[in-house]
């Protein structure tokens, strides 16, 4: 290092040299040789900066080039740990030099004792975890990862004598009052690991648990495991143990033990029954001091946990309207917004879920982790912004938030780059080589690679001109989208969860399915306009994403990011793509191959809708827009849009009036043409009668009436909680609310109508 | 040694027409100050990245050989526009990643004091997540 050699006095460049041989250390993609070359250099040179630390450290006037700082101290065991080292970390974190009483330690004796405990996991050396940890209780008792490796230490190394020992630190540790939370979890955690004999000890404590802490949110969270390992029997008694609770937030922890410990196939008066408690727990919560949403919640889990036997979407559109009162109460709780986007999405309900989604205030890199939940396919859902009805705060734009999202995913980068720079200036080692990962992970974003496609399609929907070309997507992708925010009470939570998304989450395979998708469109578009630059770089990239598409692998579980929509329109991209390369190669024989494809499609397509209802039938007898139609006939749109493009560039081609190609050869014959265009034509036109004749069932005369005698729980099953929802609404606020969702259907098929095939001769 | 504020000058008009992606007009203004003497590190760099980016293959093929004169040069260039401008040309011609680091790298040799100069091209390597480039540093 050539700055370490200009200025040797300056101490700070040794670290500095020391950091980059670890960053390439850690470098992915390195060969193996140059990798281990670095960690070795890395190992040995903080090695010595370690050694150097001078004995007599209260006299220390300059401390040279030796580890001094705890930012220096964690980069470390950064190095150590990372090189296979471990155990080297865990005895320079105990001995006299860098423990919690040296000179450095006493600077961050938090610092010390987490490095410890990380040193202790990739160490392995369990026995002496477990005495380190004991004598660390003394000081940090409350601290639930020391007893976390206390617990795991004593698991895998397990000898009666400290098992005895074990005993009596829980026993004594959970004796002293006020109760400590660390200690009861490691006692529980520690009797999971007890077997079968413990689980009368396992019940005792968790009563006990229960006793101190049943008022407080996090109760179930932190009993929910041990709750589980323990026998019906000995479960029912602890049930049994728990009195009527008079309090808002002890009701809800019955509740949630309810729920959460209900049989798979519970049945329907079960579940209703269910229902009803947590509407009323959560009605009488709303003026009392200590309010309780969290009850709505279960309430609605429990809804559409009727669904699977029951139409769901007669459920789903009960629930959001629920939904839509209890965040009338609690305006600010997120997971009432959470739940609406999805359910209201899941209903059709496309511009109601975006307003809903402004409410929570999505910023910065949320966009990378939580936009999705709105953004996911809205190109085929709802592409045209929402005013917000009346409400401007409300509005949302597709295509502004996908802009603020990309853009903010780029500047992360920059961000991240003087995060770095400013890491090493001011010698805060410790978060390099997090930035440095997180670099990486966002070049590889797979949200923005999604967002990147959906921002084109919007564009090319809402007929913007764009001249640019979407690039092929790395491979492999990281995926940042996060769910951890959604509640679960039961394992089998996410599963039901998930099952109200718009369609299964979109993953590599629908990057690549539909990167050439737009680059064939690109392609043609640009044809078609002369822009042969732009054509040129699209052609490329199609027959690049084409290779990617073919073959039976990629097949395999497709349907796991597909919908039913995309995967039928896939064959149809697939033939486009085909016939554009042959088209540009001049094949003109094998293309009507091609056209027979696209034909096969499209006349299907329009006989299926021909012969089947759209829509999904709620409130007894109302037929809506559910998000599966406008998604099929908004992707069927831009299929067509395509299609109606080769048209144009066949027909110009076979008219002879394109002079650049020499090889127009690729004339077809005229009545497959002018066959597939009435198709076309034929489908569009079905697609908007099919949204007009929804259109009109929404608003037939008496289905307001219809929505709000359903609403209001009059309708099977849930005659039962009439009373509880009437005390939450009334009359009036519920048809405004049944009101807003007719307004937001008719927005929905409104969008699909705006799209117009535009034909090219 | 030339007049920086000279350079700047004459520099400035090559750059607007390089920004307009008009590469031949930038050409026929670098032909006209090389006529007049102008020899500076920032100039010489630039004409060099205009003819890597000029349609004409000619063109092209000179600047990708004067690109590689001046990245073997002897002294090396200093200057660090010189050298970002290098940097842009050597991407041009694909060859940023390897020849990139070694401009820095030889710069540094003639001027071991020079701080600037090693944390701009630290600042360079970091930015390029190219952490072998970062350690030479």
């Amino acid at each position: 290092m050539g700055l370490r050699k200009s200025f040797p006095k300056d101490r700070n460049y040794e670290f500095w040299n020391i950091m980059m041989c670890y960053l390439i250390h850690m470098q992915e993609g390195l060969p193996e040789k140059d990798r281990t070359l670095f960690g070795t250099l890395a190992y040995r040179m903080i090695s010595k900066a370690a050694e150097t630390i001078p004995a007599d450290q209260e006299e220390l006037l300059s401390p040279g080039k030796a580890i001094s700082t705890p930012e220096e101290v964690a980069l470390l065991v950064q190095v150590l740990n990372s090189t296979g080292h471990p155990e080297e970390s865990v005895k320079l974190l105990l001995g006299t030099s860098l423990n919690m009483e040296s000179r450095v330690g006493r600077l961050d004796p938090q610092l010390i004792v987490s490095l410890l405990l990380e040193s202790f996991y990739a160490s392995k050396q369990w026995d002496e975890a477990f005495t380190t940890c004991q004598t660390l209780m003394s000081k940090y008792q409350a601290d639930d990862q020391i007893w976390k490796l206390w617990v795991k230490a004593q698991s895998e190394s397990p000898a009666d004598s400290k098992r005895q020992q074990a005993q009596e630190v829980l026993d004594s540790a959970c004796s002293i009052k006020p109760t400590i939370r660390a200690a009861q979890m490691a006692k529980m955690k520690w009797l999971h690991t007890q077997g079968d004999a413990s689980s009368d000890a396992l019940l005792q404590i968790c009563k006990e648990y229960a006793s101190t802490f049943s008022g407080k949110a996090f109760c179930y969270d932190d009993l929910e495991a041990s709750l589980r390992q323990l026998d019906k029997n000995r479960r029912d008694e602890f049930t049994k143990t728990q009195s009527e609770a008079s309090e808002s937030l002890g009701q809800l922890f019955s509740l949630k033990m309810s729920y959460g410990f209900m049989p798979q196939d519970v049945s329907t008066k079960d579940l209703t029954s269910f229902i009803l408690q947590a509407l009323e727990v959560f009605e009488k919560s709303i003026s009392t001091t200590s309010p309780c949403p969290e009850a709505a919640i279960l309430a609605i889990l429990a809804i559409i946990r009727l669904s699977p036997t029951k139409d769901s979407s007669q459920n789903t559109l009960f629930t959001a309207i629920l939904l839509q009162i209890a965040r009338a109460k609690f305006e600010d709780y997120y997971l009432f917004s959470i739940f609406l986007i999805l359910l209201q999405a899941k209903l059709g309900l496309l511009s109601l879920a975006m307003q809903t989604f402004t409410r929570l205030s999505v910023k910065n890199m949320q966009y990378e982790t939580v936009a999705h939940l709105i953004l996911t396919r809205i190109s085929s859902l709802h592409p045209a912004a929402t005013s917000g009805n009346g409400d401007s705060s409300l509005a949302f734009d597709p295509s502004s938030a996908i802009d603020t999202g990309l853009t903010i995913i780029e500047n992360a980068d920059t961000a991240l780059v003087r995060g770095i720079r400013e890491g090493l200036r001011f010698n805060s080692y410790s978060n390099i080589y997090n930035s440095v990962k997180m670099r990486s992970a966002i070049e590889r974003s797979m949200n923005r690679q999604i967002l990147a496609i959906e921002e084109r399609k919007l564009a090319r929907l809402l007929g913007v001109s764009e001249d640019t070309v979407l690039p092929v997507a790395p491979s492999p992708l990281v995926d940042k989208r996060d769910y951890t925010y959604l509640p679960t009470y039961r394992e089998d939570d996410a599963v039901l969860i998930a099952q109200y998304r718009c369609g299964p989450l979109p993953k590599e395979k629908w990057i690549n399915a539909t990167g050439l998708f737009d680059n064939v469109a690109t392609y043609l578009k640009a044809e078609i306009t002369a822009q042969p630059v732009v054509s040129a770089k699209a052609y490329e990239n199609l027959v690049e994403l084409q290779k990617r598409v073919d073959g039976p692998e990629f097949y395999d579980g497709l349907e796991e990011e597909l919908t039913k929509a995309e995967l039928a329109n896939t064959e149809c991209h697939k033939a486009l793509a085909q016939a554009t390369i042959l088209l540009k190669d001049g094949n003109s024989e094998s293309i009507s191959a091609s056209l027979d494809k696209i034909k096969a499609w499209t006349s299907s397509s329009l006989d299926d809708r021909k012969t089947r209802i759209s829509g999904a039938v709620v409130a007894q007898d109302v037929r809506i827009p559910t998000w599966e139609d406008l998604h099929a006939s908004l992707t069927q749109l831009e299929t067509l849009q395509t299609i109606a493009m080769l048209l144009g560039v066949l027909g110009k081609k076979s008219s002879g009036k394109s002079s650049k190609t020499k090889t127009s050869a690729a004339t077809v014959d005229k009545q497959t043409l002018s066959e597939l265009q009435d198709l076309v034509v034929a489908l569009e036109k079905q697609i908007h009668d099919d949204a007009r004749e929804l259109k009109a069932q929404v608003n037939a005369p008496g289905v307001l009436g219809k929505l709000v005698d359903w609403a209001f729980g009059r309708g099977e099953p849930f005659t039962k909680l009439e009373g509880v929802l009437e005390k939450l609404c009334d009359g009036v606020t519920m048809e405004t609310i049944c009101g807003g969702l007719k307004e937001s259907w008719e927005d929905a098929l409104d969008g699909v109508l705006a799209v117009k095939v535009k034909v090219y001769k | 040694m030339s007049d920086p504020s000279v350079t700047e000058r004459r520099i400035r008009p090559i750059q607007d027409a390089v920004a307009t992606a008009n590469w031949k007009q930038a050409l026929q203004l670098c032909d006209k100050w090389a006529k007049k003497g102008e020899k500076s590190d920032r100039f010489l760099t630039l004409k060099a990245f205009v003819q890597v980016n000029h349609p004409e293959k000619a063109q092209h093929d000179r600047g990708h050989a004067e690109v590689l004169d001046l990245c073997k040069r002897n002294p090396p260039i200093t200057d660090p526009d010189a050298i970002y401008q290098m940097q842009d040309a050597l991407k041009s011609l694909s060859l940023r990643e390897v020849e990139g680091p070694k401009l820095w790298e030889r710069a540094v040799t003639v001027k071991q004091n020079d701080k600037d100069l090693y944390i701009r091209w630290l600042n360079q390597a970091i930015a390029d997540n190219s952490w072998l480039s970062a350690q030479k540093v």
